[in-house]
């Protein structure tokens, strides 16, 4: 075995057994809820290292592409609200037949007459005209029983859909982004992805006919069973009963009711998580052989060459900003894609959570860490780095506490140290990142295949 | 291979020191709030309130016939819906508390309710949620709050407002949530009795200099100004701007505007400014203070006091069911928290519990002067605040 493949055992064997750890000695159903969070975090890393990995588009706007999946996640599964639609559905789809007309007219105009100023005048007038529609809909949109709707609603189809919309919507975006700002270098890019993402943001956080912007949207439908109705149907009572029967026949008869319904209730949420973990592996393990398939391809090395010298590439006749335009598209597709599975699992759209601290540079650290170019790497860089955002608190707190335990109880320190730990957790993405940094300078997993 | 090795022996042996055993004479009760993120200000009080609750119940000795309860705290990040789900499942499955105070936040407590409290069954009391929409949340009954909704507060502060002969003004919220909420009801009811609210903007909290928005709500002819916001924020930033260009000099504040940083920043500029907070009816506020200034923790701000009752209720309704069952905790909220029965004011826990033990009957009335609505919220009552002197002081009880 070579010196990488006892790498990639090793360290997925570890993530393996600390997930495991948890589940013995704290519990199964937090050991799978990180585990899900983990794929989630995968899938997102992904996207960011087809983008830096593959061909070094250096994306600081991962969180709007995410933010787009989870408003896909509302606009596709939550049911149509009727009154908002007959209220202000065809005034806001004439407003939007009235932008696109605008858009094509000037744009068609322009390539026919190569006219600036009847180009000008045509956007400013449809930019007047459609505000006159847009404004009205989006009031008559947002008076509608404010407090619990005042939006649009969605399209009430199956949320497993909006998996797929959510990576469309955000390959749309990113399309128009791309087409706009890869022209630029690096570390301008990074400026232009990091704006626009924000102005995603904002639009999503203001534009409350399309997503209830500010005022969340809560109760998004579940692809899997509720752990409520799983509690109350007979047959998983059954099983339940049948798989811990010998647990139970230990008990005295009286206390056998309230064990069983502790059973019953553990069950159920485990196996709701279990529904979940599964649909998230899938997902993750369609897209890595997606990647892996095109980084070994010819385009794969295409693009590589592009990342390691664009001019000797586009020397030998390769479109780099053709290239550069895909694999942005692809990136932020499968950002997108992970957004609406997180908005899926959590159930819930809230704009105001998309910040950039968790939703991009999180991200980053994950691809960074894992080791960028590699799918494995930024696989076990998400794993990682959410294993330990979420167990960095109790071992916080458990540091705290053992490191001042000689301490009298009402001891300053001590009780400053107790009562900040969970600030601990910012600290350890730092020492995480510098650690990883000094003694494995490429990640945990380095790019294998660098030289070509 | 022997290093890797190494790494995975040092961390089974770092697991196994980290699981520890517990006694079962203690229960637990998590405390789950923001302590990292937007409101990292705002929650260390609350917590030490909820944990003040605890210890006061805790000490008496006639808990559960002398059980000691435990506060284990817990980190909701009020930004982060997964973090706050998965330490509410470790306060639960791996800490097992029999209850939760918080989160704190509004998402997040959507999130965590049905999510955790609802599967497991377990009694989940927010102190500071105050979303409207959480009214209609789907949480099978395990989910209150001490917090009043947003919708009734926009209401008390408009008839204050006009009650004052203001009859025009301009909103300025911060964009979430609660400042939109907030805007909501107070614009719907302050319309309603005939008020003109000239310009509605919001403002996004963390910006270095607020004047553009100040120089936009100015313009619009407005003498009074609205601040929906915070008071380390945005909010901050705005009366900052606006006392610096003289735009405007009285303001009208909600919750999370009213504490002492924000009149020991501005002091006697501020004379005149008004606004409302959450608060009971004065005796039961006013015991409630002299208490929480004995254990040092400072009152001036928002959603210690609810804190402080979210816990006490979770305890009483332990003691009332005799039992730290999390289903007969959720079974007993309601009833230790409305009439009939022996008035409880806080710093009277033990009198409480007493009374409980003997099979009386109480009506949790607490810092904030509870009443659980059917759906488990309270209705709230609110203070009126006014600046004199520099100075935040109560005026009257609406």
């Amino acid at each position: 075995m070579s010196h990488y493949n006892i790498r990639v055992l090793v360290s997925f064997g570890t993530m393996f057994f600390l997930l495991l750890m948890v589940g013995f000695y704290q519990s199964w159903s937090l050991s799978l809820s990180i585990l899900n969070l983990c794929l989630i975090s995968a899938i997102m890393a992904m996207g960011v290292n087809i983008q830096w990995g593959y061909a070094g588009l250096f994306n600081v706007g991962i969180m709007g592409f995410t933010a787009l999946g989870g408003l896909s996640a509302v606009l596709i599964s939550k049911e149509s609200i009727k009154e908002a639609v007959s209220a202000g559905g065809m005034k806001m789809l004439t407003a939007l037949f009235i932008f696109s007309l605008a858009i094509g007219l000037s744009l068609f105009l322009y390539k026919k007459f190569k006219n600036k100023y009847l180009t000008t005048a045509i956007i400013l007038v449809g930019y007047f005209v459609t505000r006159y529609f847009y404004r009205d809909a989006a009031q008559s949109i947002e008076a509608i029983n404010p407090a619990f709707s005042g939006y649009l609603g969605g399209l009430d189809l199956p949320v497993l859909l909006s998996w797929i919309a959510g990576g469309m919507l955000a390959a749309g975006a990113a399309w128009l982004i791309g087409k706009i700002s890869l022209g630029l270098r690096t570390d301008y890019l990074a400026i232009a992805t990091l704006g626009i993402s924000e102005i995603i943001i904002a639009i999503i956080k203001n534009e409350d006919w399309l997503s209830r912007g500010v005022k969340n949207v809560t109760a998004i439908p579940r692809p899997v069973p509720y752990e409520l109705d799983l509690q109350k149907a007979g047959w998983f009572k059954d099983m339940v009963g049948k798989l811990y029967a010998d647990n139970l026949e230990l008990l005295q008869i009286s206390e056998q009711a309230a064990a069983l319904n502790n059973y019953i209730s553990d069950a159920s949420i485990i196996l709701v998580k279990l529904c979940y973990s599964g649909l998230f592996l899938a997902v993750l393990l369609l897209i890595i052989i997606l990647a892996s398939l095109a980084l070994n391809s010819p385009w794969g090395r295409m693009v590589r060459a592009i990342r390691d010298n664009e001019i000797a590439a586009s020397a030998m006749g390769k479109d780099v900003t053709k290239r550069h335009l895909q694999i942005f598209i692809i990136g932020s597709a499968i950002a997108g894609v992970s957004g609406a599975m997180l908005a899926t699992y959590n159930g819930q759209f809230t704009p105001g959570s998309y910040i950039p601290l968790r939703y991009t540079f999180l991200i980053w650290v994950m691809v960074i860490v894992g080791g960028s170019g590699n799918n494995l790497g930024s696989i076990i860089g998400g794993f990682l780095i959410w294993f330990l955002w979420i167990e960095a608190e109790p071992v916080g707190f458990w540091l705290a506490d053992f490191s001042t335990s000689f301490l009298d109880k009402e001891n300053y320190i001590r009780q400053h140290l107790l009562n900040n730990a969970q600030y601990i957790r910012l600290i350890f993405m730092g020492a995480v990142l510098l650690v990883v940094m000094r003694f494995s300078p490429n990640g945990i997993l380095p790019e294998t295949n660098k030289k070509l | 291979m022997k290093k890797y090795l190494k790494i995975i022996l040092t961390l089974t042996i770092v697991m196994n020191l980290a699981a520890v055993s517990f006694a079962a004479d203690t229960i637990k009760i998590g405390v789950l709030q923001a302590f990292t993120g937007p409101i990292e200000s705002l929650t260390p009080p609350m917590a030490a309130a909820a944990e003040f609750a605890i210890n006061e119940a805790s000490n008496s000795g006639i808990f559960l016939d002398g059980k000691k309860i435990k506060a284990v705290r817990g980190d909701s990040t009020c930004i982060d819906a997964a973090a706050a789900t998965a330490a509410a499942e470790r306060l639960v499955n791996v800490e097992k508390v029999v209850a939760i105070v918080g989160p704190s936040c509004s998402g997040t407590s959507a999130a965590v309710a049905n999510k955790v409290s609802a599967p497991n069954g377990i009694t989940t009391i927010s102190s500071s949620a105050t979303s409207a929409a959480l009214s209609e949340l789907d949480d099978n009954g395990y989910f209150f709050r001490t917090a009043p909704s947003d919708a009734r507060q926009g209401q008390v502060l408009a008839q204050i407002t006009f009650g004052k002969g203001i009859k025009n003004v301009a909103i300025t919220y911060t964009n979430n949530d609660y400042g939109k909420g907030l805007t909501e009801s107070f614009g719907k009811e302050y319309k309603k009795l005939g008020g003109k609210i000239l310009m509605t903007s919001s403002h996004e909290d963390g910006k270095a200099d607020y004047s553009a928005e100040v120089g936009a709500l100015s313009a619009s002819g407005a003498n009074d100004l609205i601040v929906f916001g915070f008071i380390d924020q945005g909010g901050k930033g705005i009366i900052q701007a606006s006392l610096d260009s003289g735009a405007f000099s009285r303001f009208i504040l909600a919750d999370g505007m009213i504490g002492s940083s924000l009149t020991k920043n501005f002091g006697k500029d501020l004379n005149g400014s008004f606004g409302t907070m959450p608060g009971g009816e004065s005796q039961a506020t006013k015991k409630w203070k002299d208490i929480a200034k004995a254990a040092n923790i400072a009152v001036d701000g928002p959603f210690r006091g609810s804190s402080y009752d979210a816990a006490a209720l979770i305890i009483l309704a332990a003691q009332a069911g005799n039992s730290a069952d999390k289903a007969s905790i959720q079974k007993h909220v309601m009833q230790v928290a409305n009439a009939p029965g022996e008035k409880i004011f806080a710093g009277e826990l033990k009198k409480g519990l007493e009374i409980l033990a003997n099979g009386g009957e109480i009506d949790y009335v607490g810092a904030e002067d509870v009443e659980f609505s059917e759906i488990g919220e309270v209705f709230g009552s609110y203070q009126e605040m006014e600046i004199k002197n520099g100075e935040f002081v109560s005026v009257k009880v609406h």
